[in-house]
């Protein structure tokens, strides 16, 4: 084990002199980089900790949570009043009128049995709700379940059955303050925290925001920052010219919350999972402030030779970690010779009738397995070589 | 991701999978084993989304999901159509969010652990993303993939689950279900049925 743990303390040590980033935005943000918490829980648990504590311990523990952003968030200002705003407010309940008065909107915290009228399901912890308009948030609460068996304390956890109110605080203020699920990274964002050399040290949880939470925030927030959009660009095959044999599918994809996936159709069809990561310097120097976009490729192989000849409809479906969509589409003429794959250079004779006209090149009267067909090339930029832009078959 | 995180990632990932796993829950919804998952649903069907409509009831926003119902894999069920609510949407130019929700999207095909079928919860399916499986049709067929599009190669009862099956889970997927984003082997939708099926 202790030989695991000084690996692991190695590879988190150049973590640390590389960091990486990987944080999830939900999309909204606060107007005017400002968020308002009434931080007091309304009502107690209903299992009031070890030894019980008195409402201050929890009051001070939300607010210590709080405070672990505030730290990290340059560019945000959350304003903590000690003061009640229940989540149901204006919520009209079982009997018919509602459970607390309309608040004006106001953003609080609470231990409740339901979520206002719905049962939590098994297994609810806690759930932040927000809502709003447009690109910005207009209000957001914490609830939490009444019937866990919560407890506030530091270091290792208690065991399966407690939970500490301070950590799933902060997990859940960082939904109320923009952040989705981290699911690549050591953040308190993390829904599954797994952290090897902390639970090799013991420490089974991790109870602050880390440097990728706050990066994530502070990109939210950011001078000028804007509600991410999502883009893909399919590069590959191009229109212009003939697609022949085999060749790429490839383009690149990127988006504020990172890319979750790129889908890739053919003729309506699913075809695969693009391999995504690839690098791409150019993209990250366009998109500096999407995370990632420097590996930011897409490709794969495929044998158009397969394929009938003419017009095949290919698209790519890039999805990101919020479940946006986006999609380009690219038309593939398929050429092709007679033969689906050309397994020696020796079946390949080219003749003397040579010609060329500006970017083009015709190859007349070339021997393809027998077979006589007059092959055009043309330059293209986007390879940088000449590609076989025509086959004309002769007979 | 750059290459050298992705390295890192790697570590810790095959790390993980040789060292004893401790996994603790900093998220909303506790992770659960799949066989809980199956034997508590009211109700476990394949289906498709054929219908989604939000609308607002006071201040809160509901969206509901009607599947047109291809096969029931657990529990009994006699219509073609079922409608599931979720609580959360947007309606009259607001929109509701409850964090960890997600739902289903128009023509989804996939397989759903509903937690009552005449409940009130405020997301009707067991364990939140946890009972919300996606099928894709691919070239291969109709292969399983959990709620965030990762790629599920098995399902094995927790109890006999590897230390990699843990290790590659998530409150977004039960314990004991398989995950490899890399995997060619795919779980296919009726492998995955009969696996659900089995479990006890």
């Amino acid at each position: 084990m202790k030989t695991v743990s000084a690996v692991f303390a190695a590879t988190i040590a150049a973590s640390i002199a590389m960091p990486c980033s990987a944080f999830v935005l939900s999309g909204p943000k606060w107007p005017n980089n400002e968020v308002t918490i009434h931080y007091e829980p309304m009502l107690f648990p209903s299992t009031p900790g070890q030894p019980p504590y008195t409402m201050a311990v929890w009051n001070n523990a939300m607010s210590d949570a709080i405070d672990s952003w505030t730290q990290g968030a340059n560019n945000l200002t959350i304003h903590k009043v000690a003061d009640h705003a229940h989540p149901c407010a204006g919520i009209v309940g079982a009997g018919a009128s509602v459970i607390a008065p309309e608040d004006g909107n106001r953003s609080g915290v609470a231990f409740l049995s339901t979520m206002c009228t719905e049962s939590f399901g098994s297994g609810v912890l806690a759930i932040n709700v927000s809502y709003s308009t447009g690109s910005h948030y207009t209000n957001s609460d914490i609830i939490f379940n009444a019937a866990v068996n919560w407890d506030i304390h530091s270091g290792p956890i208690l065991g399966s059955s407690v939970y500490d109110f301070k950590r799933i605080a902060v997990h859940e203020l960082g939904h109320l303050l923009g952040l989705g699920h981290e699911t690549t990274q050591t953040a308190i964002m993390n829904p599954a925290y797994t952290d090897p050399e902390r639970i090799a040290a013991g420490d089974l949880n991790m109870e602050t925001p880390t440097p990728d939470d706050y990066q994530g925030i502070n990109t939210l927030y950011g001078a000028g920052s804007e509600v991410p959009p999502l883009k893909v660009v399919l590069e590959e095959p191009h229109s212009h010219g003939a697609t022949v044999g085999v060749g790429n599918v490839r383009g690149w994809a990127v988006a504020k919350s990172g890319i979750a996936e790129v889908e890739i159709y053919i003729d309506g069809v699913f075809w695969d999972n693009a391999p995504y990561g690839a690098s791409r310097a150019d993209v990250g120097a366009q998109y500096p402030t999407y995370p990632n976009a420097n590996n930011s490729g897409f490709s794969m192989i495929n044998n158009w030779s397969n394929y009938t000849e003419g017009p095949h409809t290919i698209v790519a479906r890039a999805i990101d970690k919020l479940g946006n969509v986006a999609s380009t589409s690219g038309l593939a003429m398929v050429d092709k010779f007679d033969v689906s794959y050309i397994s020696s250079a020796d079946l390949v004779k080219l003749s003397d009738n040579i010609s060329s006209s500006g970017d083009t090149i015709t190859l007349d009267n070339v021997s393809i397995n027998g077979k006589s067909y007059r092959i055009v090339l043309k330059w293209s930029n986007a390879t940088q070589q000449f590609d076989i832009a025509n086959i004309i078959n002769l007979f | 991701m750059n290459i050298f995180c992705k390295a890192i990632a790697t570590t810790l990932l095959a790390s993980s999978i040789v060292m004893p796993l401790a996994s603790t829950q900093a998220s909303t919804v506790i992770q659960q084993p799949i066989e809980t998952l199956a034997k508590t649903s009211d109700l476990v069907f394949e289906g498709k989304v054929v219908g989604i409509r939000s609308e607002a009831v006071g201040k809160k926003i509901y969206t509901y999901v009607s599947f047109e119902v291809n096969d029931i894999v657990r529990g009994e069920y006699q219509q073609e159509i079922i409608e599931l609510r979720y609580l959360g949407g947007t309606a009259n130019g607001v929109t509701m969010t409850v964090g960890d929700m997600r739902i289903p999207s128009y023509g989804e095909h996939g397989v759903y652990f509903v937690e009552q079928l005449d409940g009130k919860t405020v997301h009707p399916l067991r364990g939140w993303g946890q009972g919300h499986f996606i099928v894709k049709q691919g070239s291969g067929g109709q292969r399983m993939f959990n709620s965030q599009g990762r790629a599920i190669t098995e399902i094995t009862p927790t109890k006999q689950s590897s230390a990699k099956a843990r290790a590659l889970s998530n409150s977004h997927t039960a314990a004991g279900v398989a995950m490899d984003t890399g995997a060619k082997q795919v779980m296919d939708l009726d492998t995955f049925k009969d696996s659900i099926r089995e479990l006890k």
